[in-house]
């Protein structure tokens, strides 16, 4: 791979965007060339920059009446459904009552049938969090002893291969 | 009229087998992973491509532009936890693989390769159940040499 293939490359690089194959090999040439070495500290430099004019935009909002503000619309809020169901049943006549009572009643099973139709949705629909934690981690290399000077590490998510790609042979990496 | 077993037969047949039995458990306990590891050379010379292969064609394809890719080597051991795996590739290194745990469905091993006496090589990993580690790059008289390590939990 060409410097110049691998100036176009850079960017992608630098935000991960490259498949595996590409990642190895842009990451095998910035470690033996000087010049796409610093074009890709470059990046890093203008990525820090960028991150700390946010960083200082962030700086200069108000927070501190963010609060009060939340609290004024808070106490603005409707009633409740139950708050006024309460002033509904309140305001029966003694009459309406024992119609009343039943209705209430038949609602609240339908709705404790609905409740539970739901949550039986909910647990054969939707993801389990730990489960997800416990599966989603991928391969990783935790350390790495090594006599070799140039080394590139490339993981291929799709077929859950990681690469230790050893030495400076490069035999291979051109097609 | 069926004549009643007599108490020793029991008690003879219990001491032979138990013995037996139990140590079968014991070793399939103590056998709680499955290590393998590979030793393919890959070359632009021709366009051959092993058919023992055939498992690892994507992620060959995937990483490497390599024309011809021929296993040498394929050996699989059972070891328990925290067991040590060698295996000697002709002509290559020696690798000795120690898996060390088997966590959020992540084994946790040592990988070491050994040239001359000395380790060109000393990795702690954590890879995927059915995941593949490969290290390549190393110089073979044939080409290139890379290693496929992968292990399986054995069911206990």
């Amino acid at each position: 791979m060409k410097c110049r293939d691998v100036d176009s490359l850079l960017p992608l690089f630098f935000d991960g965007e490259l498949d595996a194959r590409r990642m190895r090999d842009v990451a095998l040439h910035t470690a033996r060339c000087v010049e796409c070495e610093s074009e890709l500290r470059e990046l890093e430099t203008i990525q820090a920059h960028f991150q700390s004019g946010v960083e200082a935009t962030l700086a200069e909002v108000d927070l501190d009446s963010l609060w009060p503000a939340v609290e004024r619309r808070l106490s603005r809020q409707p009633p409740s459904l139950w708050q006024r169901l309460r002033a509904q049943l309140e305001g029966l006549a003694p009459l309406e009552l024992p119609v009343a009572l039943p209705a209430g009643a038949l609602a609240a099973v339908a709705a404790f049938g609905a409740w539970l139709m739901f949550a039986q949705v909910e647990s054969s629909g939707a993801p389990d969090l730990d489960r997800i934690a416990a599966t989603d981690y991928a391969n990783s290399l935790e350390r790495l002893d090594t006599v070799f000077e140039s080394v590139a590490l490339v993981s291929d998510q799709n077929t859950q291969t990681m690469l230790l790609w050893i030495g400076d042979e490069a035999l291979g990496v051109e097609p | 009229m069926r004549r009643p077993v007599p108490a020793a037969a029991i008690v003879w047949i219990l001491v032979a087998f138990v013995p037996t039995i139990l140590a079968a458990e014991e070793e399939d306990r103590a056998a709680a992973v499955e290590v393998s590891v590979g030793a393919v050379i890959a070359s632009n010379q021709g366009n051959d491509f092993d058919h023992r292969l055939t498992a690892l064609r994507r992620q060959f394809d995937n990483l490497f532009s390599y024309s011809s890719y021929r296993l040498v080597k394929q050996q699989s051991q059972r070891v328990p936890w925290g067991g040590n795996a060698g295996f000697n590739v002709p002509g290559g290194p020696y690798v000795l693989v120690i898996p060390r745990e088997y966590k959020d469905e992540r084994i946790f091993m040592k990988v070491v390769v050994i040239e001359n006496s000395k380790p060109i090589v000393d990795t702690l990993l954590a890879l995927r159940h059915r995941g593949t580690f490969l290290v390549g790059g190393h110089r073979h008289p044939d080409g290139v040499l890379i290693l496929t390590i992968g292990a399986s939990p054995l069911p206990q």
